[in-house]
């Protein structure tokens, strides 16, 4: 793979209008798939993200559930979300864009995850009831899933468990767990920034530009096209894909194709210390009431995440509101120790908030669909999006293809990604390999999760530029102090790697950068 | 891979390992060996460039860089090998190390370990404040050396929640850099860490100091644009109305410190809840033999002095493990904790030795004793939490436990009852036995 740090233009003003044939606006999870998809063809990609990495909204802070919209995970979530759409609608439609897709979605997931050496788990599903009320509950959800069952021809009712079998499962689980429902068929376990991260570097392999810190501020149509304003400058192309999370409607409405507004709710997540590994093995919930969940889930370093509590609705304004608040913060301590008795606030080591788009127009389904324009394609895609992006993905590049698009297959297409080595899970004699070759692979930087100056350095060379950037490809930083130790290494890889001055480095992107001055410049 | 033998492997090269190495060597133990994971000897040392180190052990005044400098110049005087930029990932019951560095995967076997990690901050989360995630959140430590080793100054408008000594020393540090420090809130009644650093970093530079008030809330996008603070009633409770909104560009946190104790528990050292660190006998040995621990990782301390002593310590004691030259212990008695002690250290000790036990209290007193069993007892004018005290138990005093005895409590309880209504003026005590290596 080639040096792609410095390519594309990422951090200098685009000088002449660049030209391209589509250009993909936002880097999540739906925008990297098409860009992937579009750079098996010789077809000119850009794609344009805000933010100054892929993933950088919901695609970074969601569960990391592939699910296939089968199953007791699905069941789980139509019965949770139905708090969106006023549970009016149907709960399970088979003729929805969102289960044909997710479904056929997941059924690739697989051997994506294998092109793109994509690490993924697949826990099982267990979910725990502790009183009368939430086996009824757990009743609902199997009603749900047998007829999912009979209108997919897919098997996914869930195995029913006795006190004594969810113990024997899960040991560690709340003694007044009565009974459970258990599956493992239907969804597998993700970071989530690691599906648009490997996506990303994939289509960049194979000839997508990507251009950062580039918010569109306008759009113009033109016969034939499009010029699209963006903060790093103008681009003219034939066709755009809307990508753009959170911005989706405000970006359609710049084109005049916006024929929807956007819902958001919000809640909170906590990452706890990987010294509780070992307390969960599965994805553990509670039957959920509409826009109410609580959930445990066991990552394969051994952290927790712990995800309990409300559905908060977010008003339009406050879209881009991720902040935390003590209240939820307890929320979600408080209903995890329900879950698991040993949760405990002195294991969190971070705190975030998520923040949930639904389109007005029909918030059960995703809007993926050309536009009256018909050179310009909306994904308003809602969750669950990993699975259903890979699909969309595909249906995407035939609705480009029928508006006009010339697809031929490039004969030099990559598929396959290798993803960087995680020195800290690899067997001792692999280490010294690595090391031989590269004495950086021997260096630990970030203590908590051993992440080496060799996988530091080879983030950086596929594209980050930030330190969350690497924290993200790298895991340097995630660990319990919270960047305390390996933060000013990063910084100063990161600016001798990029050969920027270290008063340019920055957490997330410009704004954000980590030392404002030199030493006595102040004075 | 290569297997070297060694007498001592010492896991740190900060002060409480370099005193161990040292002290190993001078009882006589040949092949001494610190595994250092950062680039130099010295641990936090070369970051702490303010004086007050060495007060007591030295009788100087000396800067952390000049501190570390004589005892490494010592260490490699009498021959202690270091391997830098190496890090310890394993540690076996049977003294089998795995590390990994420049060189390759590095296995030790060692005849005596000293666990020598110090500790690490408390980050954000470990005290919950809610908000946004900007950059310009940082903890203290690490703003000191991003602004004492890297020459780069974070921001310009500083608040600093906690008022720990690293947070003192930074709010000085920052002044001199000229930037506006411009609160340092500390969530209980009284300004944490030593009286020292409050006199010379606090009131000698006009910094204003918000007292029963934390942070609420964090502003900022990208980067931090100010904190909203709240004073907090008895109970800790949010006092409504209170809220003030400080513009700022960065937040420092110095909210504690915790032992680093991730390799001992990969070797079944057993810890102590009340310190975070391994419980340790008077040689410093833990609950695996041969195996021992010193300075911030057995308990965090306030002063370097004293981690280099508990270093010397378990150095001999390690050596003359090494050596086979470790006397049985006939007899072991525990120290418990009683009214108003937070931990005792060590949690055994042996009748035959002299040693000297540190005591950290819960809450802050004035003219109490300090019980030990019924062999001693030792007055005190005033004890808080932020100051250690160290209690030398002789062996006429040791001579008074009584056969069959197995544990001393150790109590700290107010003299007489005619003082009870003043508390006097100038009481200074903190949060917890966590926030600060005063030396820092």
């Amino acid at each position: 793979m080639g040096d792609l740090s410095r390519a594309d233009g990422m951090r200098t003003k685009v000088a002449k209008p660049l030209e391209t044939q589509v250009v993909i606006i936002g880097g999540g999870v739906a925008g990297t798939n098409v860009a992937r998809e579009l750079s098996k063809y010789k077809v000119d990609v850009i794609l344009v993200e805000r933010d100054a990495d892929v993933a950088a909204g919901e695609s970074k802070s969601n569960h990391g559930f592939v699910y296939s919209s089968i199953g007791i995970l699905d069941a789980f979530s139509l019965v949770l979300k139905s708090a969106v759409s006023g549970g009016g609608a149907k709960l399970f439609d088979k003729e929805t864009m969102k289960v044909k897709w997710s479904m056929e979605g997941y059924d690739l997931f697989e051997s994506l995850a294998k092109e793109l050496d994509l690490p993924y788990t697949n826990p099982g599903c267990l979910i725990i009831a502790r009183n009368k009320e939430e086996v009824k509950g757990l009743e609902g959800l199997v009603d749900i899933s047998k007829i999912m069952s009979e209108e997919t021809g897919r098997e996914c009712i869930p195995r029913w468990l006795g006190r004594e079998e969810v113990l024997a499962l899960e040991p560690n689980v709340t003694p007044d767990a009565v009974c459970g429902i258990y599956d493992d068929r239907w969804c597998k376990l993700i970071y989530p920034w690691d599906l648009s991260i490997a996506l990303a570097e994939s289509a960049r392999e194979n000839g997508a530009r990507m251009i950062f810190n580039a918010e569109v501020l306008k759009v113009t149509c033109q016969n034939g096209g499009f010029t699209v304003e963006t903060a790093q400058g103008p681009i003219k192309t034939q066709f755009i894909v809307n990508a753009a999370g959170r911005g989706v409607a405000a970006v359609a409405g710049m084109a005049g194709v916006c024929d929807f507004g956007l819902n958001f709710n919000r809640s909170q997540m906590v990452l706890m210390d990987k010294r509780l590994k070992g307390t969960a093995n599965n994805i553990v919930f509670v039957p959920p009431k509409p826009g109410w969940f609580g959930a445990v889930v066991p990552r394969r370093e051994g952290n927790l995440y712990v995800s309990c509590g409300a559905y908060y609705p977010t008003q339009r304004w406050e879209a881009e509101n991720t902040a935390t608040r003590k209240e939820w913060f307890f929320e979600c301590i408080t209903e995890g120790q329900r879950i698991f008795p040993s949760i405990s606030e002195r294991d969190v080591i971070a705190s975030f908030v998520g923040v949930r788009v639904f389109n007005t127009r029909n918030p059960d389904d995703h809007i993926v669909e050309v536009t009256k324009n018909p050179r310009f394609i909306n994904m308003a895609v809602r969750l669950p999006g990993n699975a259903f992006c890979i699909a969309a993905a595909k249906h995407v590049a035939e609705m480009l293809g029928n508006q006009g698009l010339q697809l031929s297959g490039k004969m030099d297409f990559n598929s396959q990604r290798k993803a960087i080595p995680r020195v800290n899970e690899l067997p001792c004699e692999e280490r010294d390999a690595l090391d031989a070759c590269d004495p950086r692979y021997g260096h630990i930087v970030c203590r908590c999760e051993g992440v080496t100056e060799g996988e530091i350095v080879e983030a950086i060379r596929r594209g980050a530029t930030t330190v969350q950037g690497i924290q993200f490809r790298t895991r340097a930083g995630m660990g319990r102090c919270q960047r305390g130790f390996c933060g000013p290494r990063v910084v100063e890889i990161l600016s001798r790697e990029l050969d920027i001055p270290k008063t340019e480095v920055s957490f997330k992107g410009p704004g954000s950068e980590i030392l404002l001055y030199r030493g006595k410049e102040l004075l | 891979m290569v297997d070297q033998p060694v007498d001592v492997a010492v896991i740190g090269g900060g002060p409480a390992g370099l005193a161990a190495a040292i002290k190993a060597r001078e009882a006589g133990a040949e092949r001494v060996t610190i595994i250092e994971r950062s680039e130099s000897l010295g641990g936090l040392l070369d970051q702490c460039i303010h004086t007050g180190f060495g007060l007591f052990y030295f009788r100087e005044d000396l800067t952390g860089p000049e501190y570390a400098h004589r005892f490494i110049e010592r260490a490699t005087d009498l021959g202690v090998k270091t391997q830098l930029e190496t890090m310890v990932l394993d540690i076996t019951s049977d003294r089998k190390i795995t590390a990994t560095g420049k060189d390759g995967m590095v296995a030790l076997e060692a005849r005596a370990i000293v666990l020598a990690m110090g500790c690490r901050e408390r980050t954000r989360e470990s005290v919950m404040i809610p908000g946004t995630r900007p950059a310009g959140i940082l903890t203290a430590g690490t703003a000191q050396r991003y602004v004492n080793v890297d020459g780069f100054i974070p921001g310009k408008d500083i608040v600093i929640l906690g008022s720990g000594d690293i947070g003192m020393i930074m709010a000085r540090r920052l002044a001199m850099e000229g930037t506006n420090v411009k609160a340092v809130v500390e969530i209980l009644p009284y300004v944490g860490g030593l009286i020292r650093n409050e006199v010379q970093c606090l009131y000698d530079f006009d910094i204003p100091v918000f007292l029963e008030h934390t942070v609420v809330e964090v502003h900022g996008r990208q980067r931090v644009e100010g904190v909203t603070i709240a004073k907090l009633d008895k109970s800790q409770e949010l006092m409504p109305g209170t809220e003030r909104l400080i513009g700022c560009d960065t937040l420092l946190l110095s909210v504690g410190l915790i032992p680093e104790n991730e390799v001992s528990l990969a070797a079944g050292v057993k810890l102590n809840p009340l310190t975070g660190g391994p419980i340790v006998d008077d040689r410093r040995e833990t609950s695996i033999p041969g195996i021992f621990a010193a300075g911030n990782v057995v308990h965090v301390h306030d002063l370097v002095d004293n981690v280099t002593w508990e270093g010397e310590l378990a150095g001999v004691f390690a050596a003359e493990y090494a050596m086979a030259k470790a006397v049985p212990v006939k007899r072991r008695i525990t120290m418990e904790v009683g009214e108003n002690i937070r931990y005792v250290v060590p949690n055994h000790i042996c009748p035959e030795r002299e040693v000297t036990i540190y005591v950290r209290v819960k809450e802050p007193q004035e003219k109490v004793s300090i019980k030990v069993g019924d062999i001693t007892t030792k007055s005190y004018r005033a004890v808080k939490p932020s100051e250690m005290i160290k209690l030398e138990l002789s062996r006429n005093e040791l001579g008074k436990i009584k056969e069959g005895v197995k544990t001393l409590i150790v109590n700290c309880q107010k003299r007489g009852r005619e003082d009870d209504k003043g508390t006097g003026n100038y009481l200074h005590y903190v949060s917890d036995g966590l926030s600060g290596e005063g030396g820092r």
